[in-house]
């Protein structure tokens, strides 16, 4: 994670030349004090919740069993990778992190390129747009099932409206997972929009004078001038969908519950039903240990590539 | 030059931000204020319980009638939260964890009972209740763990078999039955009878609705195992041996109670493999399925004349009978626990019993919070002689069906790990009734994942 | 400019303009149909046909607002929103301004650091995290879920901020120094106001974050510091069956922030290195 956060730094500086930072020791000091009270908060509340988690998935521990934990070794780790339904939880999460990142990307960079330049009614427009990620999830995860109810949702009323056949969404085994992606893109393709405009809005007015001007040169100029500048937002916030999308239950929690059999039985479902259904606390440690190693992983070879790429 | 213009503009973008920041001030001042005067506060000297209930018409009616009423007669004031079914479970376990004082009562759902009960987190109510016999004996056998009563029964909700009456007394649909089956249509008895009329039903149009031969909870989750279990304990089946040491589901009574079901559910409506409680009472108030295996209690629902088009219309009996002649419903049944890191165990008792009084029992019931617990309330005449306004049909004709189903009722498997057995389960039944799996494969698996989840 | 470039303009923005309002409508549909359905009666939601005009009911919203419960959660998340976003941005401007402007070692680090206590699931931290809240006995106030939500949108603000930052020309800080400025005038005079648009933007999300969150909430409230996604799980129950109501309460408990995001929209427009220009 580390190596490739070093790589997109140099190449980003590399892009802008700008003047050395001032050394001068005051500032320095400065810094350190600036940076400590949120330094300090976090490392308050983050060493002893992630120790304790490290320690107890070496144990078993059963939260509502009223025993003490007993130290097992590896035995929770061995165990995971023996169970189908973690191996499974784990295709499920790809497939749903890789295509609900790649589309809400697409589409937000799109709608970001629409509004940038403004037109008449924008503001009013942008601000509506943002609706479905102001709806918190337990609300959009009844909405979904609302709209998608075969006899009643509007969904498939406007679908027999058009002569189209009813659909089960949530109940069919291939259909519910890309329905998951749907909703996830539904409400978080906003989120990138809002960064990316932001970002967009902070551009150089050389490259937004250059883009307004209409032509053949339009897709030279979003790819040349554009893409560069804008890595770093699309970066972090592919990142921040990425790592988001990996921790998602609550739509799964409000729709499917992990449905039907295990078509959308993402591996954050399975550790909370592990972790607190079951309350078997320390095999559900040792599984967001796992989790926690996949999404360093998965984010890591994604900020390389892109580097790379750009 | 331009460094000149940056500055005043970034001046008097300064000047907006502050006014900016002031606004978040005066926001954040006024939330503040607003709260002080809101929230509930505490009155020095006065003895003050916190309780959660399930935001379901049984806690409702405590939160908004008895815990008002029981301070005007105690003094004692009970804060009553609600919260959802899981909600309530993740709660419990994190406060029992930290051995945590905040809440004295808890609402509980019984099959949690074996767990709670087990990491000794529940205070044994045995002594406080003065006149156990008049309790359904049921209703306590599940409340109950390790010979110690660790809830107080709140409200029973056996499963029954729910029927249409007015399709049932419709003269066309009677001589159709007749016509095509060569039998008079009648209130099924019997698991095969019922089966035939599901699928008679299946695709009539009755009052100009599309009829659906029946409709159950379906959904992964819990759903599918709760209306399962009514098949599976009328067959016969017995998910595990005597111990629970051991997952029993590929047994010939499991197996043939599986299959009817997985046949059945070829006769709800579209959407059924996501059917959840909601969706089953929904069908049952637009008319478009002609049964249900459904709560006893949701008929409040189908009565209320807001959002149902079938008031009155809807009757209850018990399950239909297996092979073997057996009816034994899924029983669904929520009590009230003390904690036992409760700083004040007696007062909390003392309400818990309160709450289920004579008096109270029928209050409840009454009030929509499911079907009492207390045998004396099923002849109470405030229920039993009261009618649907403008409709004049009893409103609580089921519950003598109620009480007939709890003699045979079962509750999920009794034993600590009943929820991760629910998840098992229910996947593979998933798998069935979506025909991804047959029953017998199905079954196995779900058995093998039950073995290995017991052997942990 | 000439006249024929300008209408080709004008054309563009037509096309835009077009294109961006059907976007949006296939992004608003669900919700204006979550919101047209709370003014509905339940045998008016539930008839198997489309009503595009039927005669609205408040019954719902008064239901919903009738009790106090949900009215006090309300003002619980906004105390909670409100005050853990503005700490959030404070606590993570300390860090991403110096992220931004200096190289020093284990910079990166500390970053990807802040960013991986993102990754954890909270289900797993939730049970050690109540016990330290418990231990300084602050478990069940709406202090202790203000620390937790702080805690939670500090990465995300952190890393959104360290962008916005870099963004900010460098000459800018030399004009404070030259106007005589310290370091803290610099960032709240200068800085700040022209990554307005960032910083707007990284302080809804962190509201919209904190509003939304519910398994902390949960776990740490009480019945006096329910925030309203906890007071919500009222009307979600699995033997609820009020759809009516449910989206009548999904509805008042996104008013607040459909608001708060009209309200920060202001500070979203542009940054100052355009507006010079103009």
């Amino acid at each position: 994670m580390t190596t490739s956060i070093t790589e997109s730094r140099v190449s980003r500086k590399a892009a802008r030349p700008s003047g050395a930072p001032g050394g001068r020791r005051p500032k320095k000091l400065g810094r350190y004090f600036a940076m400590s009270p949120g330094l300090l908060f976090l490392a308050a509340l983050s060493l002893y919740p992630t120790l304790y988690s490290l320690v107890v998935s070496f144990t078993r521990w059963n939260l509502s069993s009223g025993e003490a934990a007993r130290f097992v070794g590896v035995d929770n780790f061995v165990g995971l990778l023996t169970d189908g339904l973690f191996w499974n939880s784990v295709r499920v999460t790809l497939v749903f992190v890789f295509f609900s990142v790649l589309i809400e990307l697409a589409l937000s960079f799109g709608l970001a390129l629409l509004f940038f330049r403004g037109f008449p009614g924008d503001k009013l427009l942008r601000a509506l747009i943002m609706m479905p990620m102001l709806c918190a999830p337990v609300v959009v995860g009844l909405l979904a099932r609302f709209s998608l109810e075969p006899t009643y949702g509007i969904v498939n009323q406007l679908m027999r409206s058009i002569g189209l056949p009813t659909t089960e969404f949530l109940g069919n085994v291939d259909l519910a997972l890309p329905t998951l992606i749907a909703i996830d893109v539904w409400q978080w393709t906003p989120f990138l929009f809002l960064i990316l405009l932001a970002a967009m809005q902070g551009l150089p007015e050389e490259v937004i004078e250059a883009s307004k001007i209409d032509g053949a040169s339009w897709p030279r100029i979003i790819w040349h001038q554009f893409l560069p500048l804008l890595r770093y937002p699309i970066l972090v916030g592919v990142l921040l969908r990425l790592i988001d999308s990996f921790r998602v239950y609550d739509i799964v929690y409000m729709t499917t519950r992990g449905g039907p059999v295990d078509a959308t039985s993402t591996m954050s479902w399975q550790i909370y039903n592990v972790g607190f259904r079951a309350f078997n606390i320390s095999y559900a440690a040792a599984f967001s240990w796992l989790l926690l190693l996949l999404v360093l992983l998965a984010a890591n070879s994604l900020m390389r590539r892109m580097v790379a790429r750009s | 030059m331009k460094k000149e213009t940056n500055m005043k503009v970034s001046q008097k973008r300064t000047a907006k931000l502050r006014i900016g920041a002031l606004g978040v001030i005066t926001a954040a001042a006024v939330a503040l204020s607003g709260c002080a005067a809101g929230a509930p506060q505490n009155e020095s000297g006065k003895k003050t319980l916190n309780a959660i209930f399930l935001p379901a018409d049984w806690g409702k009616v405590v939160q908004e009638k008895l815990a008002p009423e029981y301070e005007k007669e105690t003094g004692v004031k009970v804060n009553v939260e609600l919260v959802g079914r899981d909600a309530i479970h993740e709660k419990m376990a994190t406060l029992f964890a930290g051995q945590d004082s905040s809440y004295d009562i808890f609402n509980v759902d019984y099959n949690w009972i074996p767990e709670f009960g087990k990491g000794g987190h529940l205070v044994p109510l045995d002594n406080a209740i003065q006149d156990k016999e008049d309790f359904l004996p049921l209703s306590l056998k599940v409340a109950t763990w390790d010979n110690k009563l660790l809830g107080i029964p709140q409200t029973v909700h056996p499963a029954t078999l729910w029927y249409n009456s007015a399709l049932y007394g419709d003269q066309s649909m009677k001589d159709q039955y007749q016509a095509e089956t060569g039998r008079a249509l009648a209130v099924p008895k019997t698991m095969d009878e019922w089966l035939t009329q599901v699928k008679f039903f299946n695709g009539k149009t009755f009052k100009g609705q599309k009829l659906s031969g029946w409709a159950a909870q379906a959904a992964k989750g819990f759903g599918n195992v709760h209306t399962w279990l009514s098949f599976a304990y009328s067959f016969g089946c017995n998910p595990f041996n005597a111990d629970f040491t051991k997952s029993t589901l590929t047994t010939p009574e499991c197996i043939g109670a599986t299959e009817r079901w997985s046949e059945m559910m070829k006769y709800m409506p579209a959407g059924a493999n996501d059917f959840t409680y909601d969706s089953v009472t929904t069908a049952a108030q637009q008319g478009s399925i002609a049964t249900a295996i459904q709560w006893s209690w949701g008929q409040t629902a189908t009565d209320n004349p807001s959002a149902s088009k079938t008031v009155g219309d809807w009757q209850m009996t018990t399950i239909p009978t297996g092979p073997t002649g057996i009816s034994s419903a899924h029983l669904a049944e929520w009590v009230i626990s003390v904690s036992k890191y409760s700083k004040n165990t007696e007062e909390a008792t003392k309400f818990a019993v309160w709450l289920e009084s004579k008096k109270n029992d029928v209050l409840q019931a009454n009030n929509g919070g499911g079907d009492p617990v207390r045998a004396s309330s099923y002849s109470d005449p405030t229920l039993t002689e009261q009618k649907i306004e403008g409709n004049g049909a009893a409103r609580f004709r089921r519950l003598p069906t109620t009480l007939e189903a709890m003699k045979t009722a079962q509750p999920r498997p009794f034993f600590p790990g009943e929820e991760s057995w629910e998840t098992a389960l229910s996947t593979e039944l998933s798998a069935i009734s979506l025909g991804q799996r047959g029953v017998q494969e199905g079954l196995s698996r779900a058995n093998d994942a039950i073995d290995k989840n017991l052997s942990q | 400019m000439s006249v024929a470039h300008r209408r080709s303009i004008n054309w563009n923005v037509g096309v835009r303009a077009a294109v961006a309002v059907i976007c949006t409508f296939l992004f608003i549909a669900p919700v204006l149909w979550m919101v047209t359905t709370a003014f509905k009666t339940g045998n008016q939601a539930f008839s198997g046909e489309i009503h595009w005009f039927f005669t609205p009911t408040l019954e719902n919203f008064n239901e919903v607002l009738g009790g106090t419960r949900l009215t006090y959660a309300l003002i619980n998340s906004l105390q909670v929103s409100v005050i853990s976003s503005v700490v959030a941005i404070l606590l993570a401007s300390g860090i991403a301004y110096p992220l931004a402007r200096h190289e020093f070692r284990g910079r990166d680090q500390i970053a990807g650091t802040i960013l991986s206590l993102r990754i954890v699931p909270p289900i797993v931290t939730i049970i050690p995290l109540f016990l330290v809240m418990r231990t300084i006995g602050l478990n069940g106030s709406l202090l202790s879920i203000i620390i937790l939500h702080v805690f939670m949108n500090l990465p995300l603000a952190v890393w959104l901020l360290r962008g916005f930052y870099e963004d900010v020309p460098k000459e800018i800080e030399e004009a404070g120094a030259i106007d005589g400025l310290g370091n803290i005038g610099i960032f709240f005079r200068m800085v700040l106001p022209l990554a307005m648009p960032g910083v707007a933007s990284t302080a809804l999300l962190c509201f919209v974050f904190s509003w939304n969150e519910f398994l902390f909430a949960s776990v740490l409230s009480n019945a006096g510091s329910q925030t309203v996604t906890v007071a919500l799980t009222q009307y979600v129950t699995p033997v609820g069956t009020e759809w009516t109501l449910i989206m009548a309460a999904g509805t008042v408990v996104a008013v607040p922030v459909w608001l708060a995001a009209l309200a920060a929209q202001k500070y979203l427009v542009r940054g100052l290195s355009l507006g010079a220009v103009k």
